[in-house]
This record gives C-alpha cells, structure tokens and sequence, in this order.
C-alpha cells in the first residue's frame, strides 16, 4: 500500500500562520487591581510552594505568608512604620497583669469555616498548649516554652499563665504563627496535624485551589468581619528565582514581587514603568564566621587579626551595591538590642602586627561560600582585602544542600577543616531569635564558629525573661560585644530587600519588608 | 520482530535498574542530611532521627536500592519527605505541564526543521540552501537560555504580545502561555532537524532505487515525498528520540525562567533540598519516559525500513 505523505499546501500553510497570528495577537495579561475598580484579583509573589499550613509544624516564609492570610492572628504587625509594633487582631484586649499572667479577651463572633462554630477561649488554650506540648514535638516549641497553661476565665476571656516572664511573647510569639487560633475539633477531625489542606479557615480569606508548585488562589471570606478586606482574590504563584519575578512583573503577570539583590540598585534609580519599587532593612543577618575548633584558627590573635584585616564597607558594597548598610552586630535596626559600633574596626597596619605576634605570616585560609552573586562578590573583596595582611584566602563554592552540613557536627568530622565562611539567618522579630544560634547547645549544630561562652549563654536566658526594655537591649548589646570580643565573628550586614509594586495598588508591609498581603489596598 | 521488541525492552529495564543503582550511589556520595534540611534548625534531635529512619536513610546504601526495587514493584515511590505527599502524585501534577512544555517543543522543531531540510535538500546549493545552513547553526551556537531571556524581554516585556511567567489555566491561556518557553526549548533543533534531514535526503537521493524511480519516469515531487523522504526521515527519527532527553533535561532552564511548573522544577529543587524521595521518583519517571519514547523509536523504525524488517525477519 502506498501512502500519501502529509502534503504543505497553500491553504494549510494560510490557515496555520492565521493561528499563530491570532495566538500572537492575544493581548498580554495585565495586572487585575490596575483594570477593575473593586473586587479583583491581586497577584503576588510567593517565594516557594506552600508546604505545611499548621501553626504547629509550618516551614518557610510562603507558608507563614498565607497562614496570615487564612487564619485570624492573635495580633498583627502594624504595617508602613519603622518600628515592629504588634496591634490585637482576634484579640480585643491583651494586657500584662503581672510578670506572668497575661489577660486576653477575644472580639465575639469570629466564625471558623465548616461546622466549627465561633471562635472561643478554648480554642486559645488549645492552641498555644498545643504548641508547647513535648508529645506534638513542634519545632516551635521554644515560642511558648514558658507556657504552663491558659486558664479560660469566661467563652472568650481568659488568662495566658506562664512559668517564668518571657519577652518575646509580644514580638515573635503572638503575632506571628505561634499566635494563631484553631478549634481542637477541627484538629482532632485532620488526625492532629495537617500540611497543606486546613481543616478551618478564620481569617480574611480561604483557599480556593491550590495547584502544586503553580498557583494558590485564595478567596475572600466572607464570614471574617475583623477589619475590612479590598480584593476579591489573591493569586500566589511560587515563583524562586527573583529575577523571573521581575520579569514577570515588568511584563504585567503579577502586582507585588520581591527584586533580586543585584537588580536593586538599577529599581532605585529607574523605578519600573508600571509600578514603584521600595527598599526595605530585611531581618536577615550577614557575617563572616571563623570556626574557632579549626587548628589553624585556634588562636584568637590570628582571628583578631583577620578582623581587623576585613573593611566591612567594602565588603557590603561589593555585595550589596549600595543597597545595603554595614552592621555592627546580629539584631537588625528597630529591634530591641540593636548595636550601632564595632569593637574592632578595619586597621590593616594592627592586622599584620597580630599575624606577626602570632607567629602566622603566610597563613593560607579557605572561605566556604554559597553558589550566589552576593557571596561571591563579598568572598572576593575578602580575599582582596586579607591578601593585603598576608593572608591567603582560597574560596570555596558549595551548592546549598552542601553549604548547611559543612559545620554540623553530626554529618562526620569535616566540621574540623571549616575554616572561614559566609553566612547569613533569617529571624522573627525578637532578639532572642538572633541569638539563640550562638549558645553553647548549639556548637556543632548551627554555631559553626564553636563560640562557647557562659556569660553569652547566661544573658540569652536571662533576655528572655527580661521585660524591662533597657535592660533587656543592654543585655543583647553586651553579647554581641561578647562574639565580637572571641575574634569569631565580623558583622557585614542585614540584608535589605526590594519591592515592587504595581500601580493601582497600595502595599502593607512589616518594616523588615513582609508583606501582610490581606491589608493591601486600591490607591 | 516480537523477539526484537522483547530483547530491546530488556535492555531497557536494565538501563532503568543501572541509573537508579547509580542515583542511590550519587545521594549517598552528597554531603547534607536530609532530615535536617528538610525539617529546618528548630527540629528536635528525635524528630530528625524519627524522619532518618522512615526514609531508611540509617540503613546500608545496598538496602536502600533494594528497598526502592521493591516499592516500584508496587507502585509506592515513597513520600515528598517535606509535604507528606505520596511522590507519585507530586510528580503526576507536575507531569502535564512538562509533557506539554516538551511536546510544544517538539513541534517547534520537528515541523520548520523537516520543511527547511525538505526545502535545502531539493534546494541543493541554492540561496535559500545556504541561508537555511547559516540559520540552523546560528540558531544551534546560542545558548537556549540566552534565546529564553532575549524572547522575553522582546515579546513580553517590550511588546506585550506573551506573558512572561506561569502556565496558565483554560485551553487557549496554555497555549499562549506556552510559546515563548516552546521556541526557547525547540528553535536549537529546528537546525538539527533541518541540517541531518538534508544530509540524510542527499544520501537517499542517490542511491539505486531512486535512479530506479526516475528511469520508470515517476515524477521529481513523488519521488521525493515517497522514494528519498520516507527512509531520509528514519535517522531524524532516531535523533528526535535522543532529542527528547535533550529537552527533558533543557526543561529545568525553561521552567525556571519562565516561572512554569514542571518535572525539571521540581527535581532541581528537590536535589537542592535533599527531597530524596522525590528526586529518585522523578528520575526514575524521566529515565523510563526517555528510554520509552527511544524505545518507540527503534520499533517504528524497524515498522517503517523495510530493510530492518527484513533483517529482523532472517
């Protein structure tokens, strides 16, 4: 049998160029919240798929990002300010009675989704007890570790009893995850935990699809009467890599993105066509650790040295490209315990001198880096800047995977070779967040450096329970002293954070640059 | 012909059985716990030790493989240790969109680059051979993504004809959506489609059976279409079969830049999270997928060369 080959005439070619024309000819998506007056969809960043929505067992900043916006907080961080101060949500008083009592009282009528009725004092004391329980094994436990019980006192009022004072419960316990309220129903009816289907919704709005790794779309909820909600709906789309974010936010797909570090400079300078951009000091915290159990590294003269040989201008500059300022310590500016000066400066001349002293002229160090623009570029001013003193610096590249075991004790004994290194932690905003890393529990674990000084670990529990607000900064400005003082540690920088936002819609952000996206508004 | 299919998917087991063999060996050569870097700093030891034992990663690499032999003979690929979820449904979500990625594509490559190799060998020496010669290695020397970067910024950001991120939702927003990464992904092998059918084509066209043809006074065009296309079209076949693995691999680029979800996505960010369940699934998907499609290569091949049948049959 003969068969007729498919055969390229005038009219399917015609016919085919007509589609693809007409495909071509489909005008770009814009962005909802500039074309609709009211309702409307505004489409947001988030920086990765939604992986765990359990207050208890949540995971990265995506999923914290849409707990706000699918359940009610306790409290909330006021946004457009400059200082991280949390206002009551589902709360309609919270007051401190006494060191260790804390009274609430909830507003009537907050309505769970499905058949778990109105939001109760019971539902509080399960929450957070829930949280502190050994038995669930939250890794947030430490959020309420001073939690002995919630005593309810009337259907929405209660008291929040704890053992001991704990400062942070202001700042990173109640109005953040560990603030949330669930019904223990609804709980109980998901097997104890859940990940990425809620049993309930509370808050402002619900989820109404989730396609994995493509979109969440939430929906207004129209049971939620704490304060008002503007748009309709709120597409996420995971989207990593920022620079695809801000392509696609040039390009019209979505209203509110966050930059890339490197494309920052060129935002403050030319602001997008369709939108603004703003800067923001992010909470994230940048050094250069030395790892003080390495051999080479032992003696504390040779790491002073190398402090004195690092100008932190210049390294952030490199970095940063003028975004970002040089820091003095770990706890970021607005924050209680914020340091404003260095013990030990750029002084190249005092840097030879120590390495002289010490008897390691020639010293040949290795700087363990992630594989990102900005590591490279601060590892290379190092590098520039310590080969000045007579120290040579080799850099070494890991993918992430790799970069967070080289100083974890328990992956083997590779610890012992780490040397010099990049780092940089993200944190809540309390100061015992940023401190927490450097005790000695966790040498060999996330204190890669193995600064191990009691008095540090001594004012780290005795902040926590510190409420006057004085003392407690002097007790975290005097332990950051402390790991500069062990040679350990050169501050670089907090790290800042762009944002972008389409005309037409008026961003709420938390100083350190998160959005509290169901506060965004039409401007 | 039976014995030939059955020897070919035998040997396509093994392939399947060495790269998953080889994939435990790599993971177990990374540094990086995965329990911990999946549970985050603030996991309890017994927590991590709790999560290390459900993966099996505290038993012997050798019993690790022989594990994952004998849930895949169940159908169980283990569960996304972040999530919960079982992998195979991880990866199915994701399946669509890459098969589509992949199949549009194909077409970007397939339909220009068999024109343009009809065109250049019946062409032979002519302007539009030489032009066609000139483009496909051009097109064939940019990096793809350079080529995704520079679309998007002409047909999205300066033009606004495509969106520039994401995989969209109803019929024609896939298809718009979906141009841009296409051509990003397939225009390199528009010029390998074109420059080996030529050849291909050129080598046919003098052999016997088509002085043959044109002796019996069998007209240029059927000669072509019927005599020289059919068998020149059986090596660009076999090179578009490799050439799914090619963009398999090529769809990591792509779905990043465009922001499109996908199999590429997800295995990259799988690895970078030490998700070894879902890195193992994912390869072991990708790997029969690329070893099916060569697989259906081969046996059309040997459906359409009466050669091949011919030697299969003796």
């Amino acid at each position: 049998m003969i068969r007729t080959p498919y055969r390229l005439t005038r009219r399917g070619l015609l016919g085919h160029g007509l589609a693809a024309g007409g495909l071509a000819a489909l005008p770009a998506t814009r962005a909802l919240a500039q074309t609709s007056d009211e309702g409307g969809r505004l489409r947001a960043r988030l920086y990765a798929d939604i992986q765990n929505l359990d207050p208890a067992f949540w995971t990265s900043a995506s999923d914290a990002l849409v707990m706000e916006c699918i359940y009610a907080f306790a409290m909330q961080f006021e946004t457009g300010t400059d200082q991280f101060t949390a206002q009551p949500v589902a709360f309609s008083r919270i007051e401190q009675v006494d060191d260790t009592h804390i009274e609430f009282e909830l507003h009537e009528g907050i309505m769970y989704s499905g058949d778990y009725g109105e939001m109760t004092a019971e539902d509080v004391k399960f929450s957070y007890e829930r949280i502190a329980d050994p038995e669930v094994d939250s890794p947030y436990a430490e959020d309420w570790a001073q939690l002995d019980h919630v005593e309810v006192t009337g259907k929405y009022s209660g008291t929040i009893v704890l053992k001991a004072p704990f400062a942070p419960l202001f700042n990173s316990t109640l109005p953040a995850t560990s603030g949330i309220i669930l019904p223990q129903a609804a709980i109980e009816a998901a097997g104890g935990q859940f990940t990425t289907e809620p049993p309930v919704y509370s808050g402002p709005y619900r989820i109404r699809s989730w396609e994995p790794r493509t979109r969440v779309v939430l929906e207004r909820n129209p049971d939620f009467t704490l304060f008002e909600v503007e748009f309709d709906e709120i597409e996420l789309i995971p989207i990593e890599d920022p620079k695809t974010a801000e392509l696609g936010f040039e390009a019209g797909d979505i209203d509110h993105a966050q930059t890339s570090i490197s494309s920052m400079a060129r935002y403050a300078e030319t602001p997008p066509a369709r939108g603004s951009f703003q800067r923001f000091t992010g909470l994230n915290y940048y050094w250069l650790g030395m790892n003080e159990g390495n051999a080479d590294l032992a003696d504390q003269n040779i790491r002073r040295a190398i402090q004195h040989g690092i100008s932190r201008e210049a390294v952030v500059e490199a970095a940063y490209l003028g975004a970002a300022e040089p820091a003095a310590g770990i706890i970021a500016p607005g924050l209680t315990g914020h340091r404003e000066a260095n013990l030990y400066d750029y002084d190249p001349e005092r840097a030879r001198q120590l390495l002289d002293e010490a008897g390691a002229s020639g010293l040949r160090v290795s700087l363990a880096i992630q594989q990102t623009a900005e590591d490279l570029a601060a590892a290379q001013v190092i590098q520039a800047l310590l080969a000045d003193i007579g120290v040579m610096v080799q850099i070494d590249q890991y993918e992430s995977g790799t970069f967070w075991s080289l100083g974890v004790e328990s992956e083997g004994d590779q610890w012992r070779d780490l040397q010099l290194f990049l780092f940089s932690f993200t944190m809540q905003p309390d100061p015992s967040w940023a401190t927490v890393w450097f005790t000695p529990a966790q040498v060999g674990v996330w204190n890669w450096q193995r600064f191990d000084n009691a008095e540090y670990a001594e004012l780290h529990r005795a902040a926590a329970s510190e409420l006057d607000t004085e003392a407690r900064a002097e007790m975290y400005v005097r332990m950051q002293d402390l790991m500069e003082e062990s040679g350990d540690f050169v501050f670089l920088t907090f790290e800042p954070v762009g944002i972008l936002t389409a005309d037409g819609v008026e961003d709420a952000m938390r100083p350190d640059g998160t959005p509290i996206l169901p506060r965004f508004t039409r401007s | 012909m039976l014995s030939y299919g059955l020897k070919r998917l035998g040997l396509s087991v093994a392939v399947v059985v060495i790269v998953i063999a080889a994939l435990f060996v790599m993971i177990y050569a990374v540094p990086g716990d995965p329990a911990r870097v999946a549970l985050g700093p603030r996991a309890s030891d017994a927590l991590v030790a709790e999560l290390r034992a459900r993966l099996g990663l505290d038993l012997p690499i050798w019993s690790q493989i022989l594990r994952f032999y004998g849930s895949i003979l169940q159908g169980d690929l283990g569960r996304d240790v972040i999530s919960g979820a079982p992998v195979l449904k991880v990866i199915l979500a994701q399946l669509p969109d890459t098969l589509r990625l992949v199949g549009g594509a194909m077409l970007v490559a397939v339909v220009p680059g068999i024109v343009l190799g009809v065109i250049s060998a019946t062409h032979r020496g002519s302007a539009i051979d030489r032009l066609t010669s000139v483009l496909s290695v051009s097109v064939m020397a940019v990096p793809s993504f350079v080529i995704a970067i520079y679309l998007l910024l002409i047909f999205s950001i300066n033009l606004g004809w495509f969106p520039a991120i994401g995989a969209g939702q109803g019929f024609w927003d896939v298809a718009h959506r979906l141009v841009l990464p296409s051509l990003a992904l397939g225009l390199a092998w528009i010029g390998y489609t074109a420059r080996i059918l030529r050849a291909s084509m050129l080598e046919v066209t003098g052999q016997s059976h088509v002085r043959t043809a044109r002796a019996f006074g069998i007209s240029d065009r059927r000669i072509m279409y019927d005599y020289v296309l059919r068998i020149a079209i059986l090596p660009t076949i076999t090179v578009l079969g490799l050439g799914i693995g090619q963009m398999l691999s090529g769809a990591v680029f792509a779905e990043i830049v465009f922001g499109r979800p996908g199999i590429g996505k997800l295995v990259y960010d799988a690895i970078l999270a030490r998700n070894y369940p879902v890195v193992t699934g994912t390869v072991l998907f990708t790997t029969v997928f690329f070893v099916a499609v060569n697989l259906a290569a081969d046996l059309l091949i040997a459906w359409l060369d009466p050669r091949v049948r011919h030697d299969l049959a003796h």
